[in-house]
């Protein structure tokens, strides 16, 4: 069942078309996978389907909802959540209050509640406390849940953004290059987990320069370069087609190894 | 009337452009309030009357006068850069700590000047004595003509300064990125150090300026022009010393124009009201770009 | 040395963290037991003025030190609310009943509306704009002679009583600040502490991620700008029963100003710092009484040497939450060293 169609998606920055009538769907329960060089427009898709870039021309519907003209928190209240390439935690909170902030759209509190600090209302807290404590340990990191986020190694800074954007319950998860700097085991072991997190249920669109993460578990793939759609569809046609060898020039070689940047 | 009321307009507004220009250049390098800077255009005016006292009631004495008051507005500034706003940085201070301490330097200075000079308003002689001239219906004094030039000139000379001398690429590399800049080789503290000289001394020049053209000296005109200067940054597009000139003036202009046509008594309520409506409809201010942050 | 000194000094503040609540409540114990020793009308004075300041800076903290925007004109709703509750007790002859809650409905209003409007600005904008709106609204009452006696200000503003009870004395008084300023305290820590208290420090450190996870910035910080503005509009209904008189001059941006040195000085974002923050500011003008002529260079000197000493105030460095939290984890640890991972975490 498709759940997100984006269509002839284009967005400008004064002179630069970082995105060019993109199109893609999202069916229920896939894997879907965004690569191209870098500067393709890859995390500008995601920032137009979160609503943090208005997108010049083009659709997004989300269950038939049209996204074009929605604030971000609505959106992630809808049902999409992401994680953000260049790492943006709450530097100032802790690990597990990283986490629990995301629960916010799936709680609702009266405000007399809050005020009275009310049994329901503790009990909600109680809640959204193990709750952030399950996602933790999904992620390895409950025995950091007391540090400031920015003391994690960067790795670790990466799980917690996922833990986080998991939190959020959200039925589409971004991934934006969650493997980014970490190294063959701990990719491996990325790619194991992006499989765990689509058999609880969460529909995930990934972007990421590893082809073998992508390759090895990606349903479908969507490939850009400069903003436009060379190709899409299996990793085997994608990986075969001469556009995409092309767009990484005299890096067809590295296709099947990894390919990082 | 009109004619005149822009004359008026355009002379307080040179003296507010000229406050704002320092005021901008410490905020385009830092991005740092300067609470600071309106006193020395206080304490510049002050500091030269009383070396005229001491020189001579002439030409000569109000020079070396000036000449001395941006030195020592200058070496000030510098110096509260080294000993304090300069220590909070190496420490990682949040930014509004260094915010709050040029508070601080403010109320010394402000308070300062009322313990050596006393709160009295004080003459502050015109040397030059060089009358004023008609064009069409309204009167042009040559002080006016004298502020407007000097004001042109120190813009072009900072816009020099900023845009070509080495001085300028490393003051615009700080304020792209200190730790980069410092990496590369600019020495961050000097020229941070030179910046708040820089911009006392134009505050002080100007101070000296307004002072001679209003022939006195009064305790709070650092602040009635600091939240002028505040205000003309942010309308002009702060960062941008043009953008300081043009904030500057128009609402030098606009509040002469209140002052004429509407209330003197509302006059900074509508200067301020305008402000806030360009804020909000225009965050970027008249010059300044529009920046899409990247995400 | 100086080792032992800061090891010394995290030791107490690991011990005030984990025992805040007995803190607090001794600290209570002191404020309503301190009239017995002080009971000079010019202490008790003070020390009302001290609560008054310290609802001011409280409520400034919310917008500050936790939603992370700087507010030059927190002394507008100060004045909106003292300037309520003048005309209201002059003209209509109003209780404090009436009074004390609508100061904070006038200054709630004013900030809605402005921050309906500006809020949205980037947070340097804010400042000049709230600075702004200061100054307009001392303007308006200097000028609006009829309705707010222009630079004469409003005299003989009721005195304080309840119910048919006069609590217009210098005990009264002083409990009565007392009562509002732990009510503000405990208002705004309860919210603090949910889910709204979360939402509110994810826009300070990352206002994109927080918008990205669901937090809806722009109705939160509307929330804040309002919430905050009404306390400060209750201290200023407070304060202008209190001496029975308000001019436009106790309201101008450098009150502003010396309200946001509170903040800073205790230690932005921390409630207890605040408070001490605003106590300090509030004695040190009285302390540096004799020295009239120098207190005010004095003054800004102290505050450029403690913003070079500890440039993120007092206790700007300390979460008591998460030190408490720490505490007690670490103290897990060590009792469950021999046990297996998965006890400990669970
Ligand atoms: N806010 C913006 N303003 C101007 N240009 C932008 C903005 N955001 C993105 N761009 C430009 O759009 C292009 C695509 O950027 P994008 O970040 O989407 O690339 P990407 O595919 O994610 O690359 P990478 O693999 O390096 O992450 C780049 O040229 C970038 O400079
Ligand atoms: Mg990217």
């Amino acid at each position: 069942m498709k759940i997100l169609d984006i269509s002839h998606l284009t967005i400008r920055f004064g002179g630069l078309t970082a995105v060019n009538d993109f199109d893609m769907s999202v069916s229920k329960g896939e894997i879907v996978g965004i690569i191209g060089p870098n500067g393709a427009g890859k995390t500008t898709v995601f920032n137009m389907l979160t609503g943090i870039y208005t997108p010049t021309s083009g659709t997004i519907h989300y269950r038939d909802i049209l996204l074009n003209n929605r604030q971000p928190h609505e959106i992630a209240k809808m049902g999409i959540c992401r994680t953000f390439q260049n790492i943006r935690l709450f530097d100032k909170m802790t690990v597990i209050e990283n986490v629990m902030v995301a629960s916010h759209t799936r709680t609702a509190e009266r405000f007399i509640n809050i005020l009275t600090r009310s049994k329901k209302m503790r009990k909600t807290e109680a809640a959204v406390e193990s709750n952030a404590m399950t996602l933790l340990e999904l992620v390895g990191l409950a025995d950091y849940r007391y540090e400031y986020a920015p003391s994690l190694p960067y790795g670790l800074q990466r799980k917690l953004e996922i833990a986080r954007a998991m939190a959020a319950e959200p039925e589409i998860i971004l991934l934006d290059e969650p493997a980014a700097g970490m190294n063959d085991r701990e990719t491996s072991e990325m790619a194991k987990f992006i499989l765990e997190i689509r058999d609880m249920g969460f529909t995930v669109v990934l972007i990421e320069h590893d082809m073998r993460l992508v390759m090895g578990i990606c349903d479908r793939v969507y490939v850009l370069n400069f903003g436009s759609l060379i190709a899409e569809g299996c990793c085997e046609d994608v990986k075969t087609n001469p556009a995409v060898i092309e767009a990484y020039l005299g890096k067809e070689v590295q296709l099947n190894a990894s390919t990082r940047s | 009337m009109l004619f005149q009321q822009l004359i008026n307009g355009l002379t307080i507004g040179t003296a507010y452009a000229l406050v704002t220009i320092g005021f901008t250049m410490i905020y385009g390098v830092l991005e740092l309030t300067n609470f600071a800077h309106s006193s020395y255009y206080m304490l510049g005016a002050y500091l030269c009357v009383s070396f005229m006292n001491l020189i001579g009631l002439d030409v000569l004495g109000f020079l070396l006068g000036t000449i001395g008051a941006i030195l020592v507005c200058g070496t000030i500034s510098a110096l509260t850069d080294k000993l304090a706003l300069g220590v909070i940085r190496k420490r990682g201070g949040a930014a509004i700590s260094a915010l709050l301490c040029t508070i601080g330097i403010q109320t010394v200075i402000n308070n300062a000047i009322i313990l050596g000079y006393g709160s009295e308003t004080r003459q502050f002689i015109n040397v030059f004595n060089l009358g004023r001239f008609k064009i069409g219906p309204a009167t042009v004094s040559w002080m006016q003509v004298i502020i407007a030039t000097v004001a042109i000139l120190i813009m072009l000379l900072l816009t020099f300064i900023i845009r070509r001398t080495k001085f300028g690429a490393g003051m615009r590399a700080i304020s792209q990125n200190q730790r980069a800049a410092q990496m590369m080789g600019v020495k961050v503290n000097k020229i941070i150090q030179w910046t708040f000289f820089i911009s006392a001394s134009v505050s002080a020049l100007s101070g000296v300026l307004i002072g001679m053209y209003y022939r006195t000296l009064e305790v709070n005109m650092a602040t009635v022009v600091g939240s002028k200067a505040f205000a003309a940054a942010l309308l002009g597009g702060i960062g941008e010393l043009p953008g300081a000139v043009i904030g500057g003036f128009v609402i030098g202009v606009l509040e002469s124009f209140v002052a004429g046509y509407v209330s003197s008594g509302y006059r900074d309520a509508i200067a301020f009201a305008v402000l806030i409506v360009v804020l909000v409809v225009r965050p970027q201010g008249i010059l300044g770009k529009k920046i899409h942050h990247k995400v | 040395m100086k080792k032992l000194f800061s090891k010394s000094i995290k030791r107490i503040i690991e011990k005030w963290a984990v025992n805040e609540w007995k803190v607090a409540f001794s600290c209570l114990i002191i404020a309503l037991a301190l009239p017995i020793v002080l009971n000079t009308r010019y202490l008790l004075s003070v020390m009302t003025i001290c609560c008054v300041n310290s609802i001011l800076a409280v409520s400034l903290n919310m917008l500050t030190g936790y939603l992370g925007i700087t507010s030059l004109g927190h002394a507008a709703f100060y004045g909106l609310g003292a300037y309520t509750a003048a005309i209201l007790g002059t003209r209509f002859e109003l209780n404090i009943i009436v009074t004390l809650p609508a100061g904070m409905i006038i200054a709630g209003i004013a900030a809605f509306l402005l921050g309906l409007a500006a809020i949205r600005a980037p947070s340097r904008h804010l400042a000049i704009i709230t600075l702004g709106f200061c100054e307009i609204v001392k303007i308006v009452e200097l000028n609006w002679f009829s309705f707010t006696g222009g630079a004469n200000g409003i005299h003989s503003v009721p005195r304080i009583s309840l119910l048919g009870w006069d609590l217009s004395g210098k005990y009264a008084k002083y409990y009565l600040a007392l009562f509002l300023l732990i009510l503000t305290i405990s208002t705004i820590s309860l919210i603090m502490h949910s889910k709204i208290g979360r939402a509110i420090y994810s826009i300070r450190d990352n206002e994109i991620a927080a918008e990205s996870m669901g937090v809806n910035v722009f109705s939160y910080k509307l929330f804040v700008f309002t919430f905050s503005a009404m306390f400060a509009g209750l201290a200023g209904a407070f304060y202008a029963h209190h001496f029975s008189y308000v001019s436009p001059l106790s309201f101008t941006f450098e009150q502003s100003i010396v309200l946001l040195s509170m903040v800073i000085l205790g230690g932005i974002g921390s409630m207890p710092g605040t408070i001490i923050g605003a106590i300090i500011l509030s004695l040190l003008p009285e302390l540096l009484r004799d020295f009239t002529t120098w207190r005010q260079v004095i003054y800004g000197a102290i505050i450029v040497i403690l913003m070079v000493a500890r440039p993120s105030g007092m206790l700007g460095k300390y979460n008591f939450k998460h030190i408490r939290q720490q505490v007690k984890y670490s103290k897990l640890l060590t009792k469950n060293e021999n046990k297996p991972l998965e006890k400990m975490t669970g």
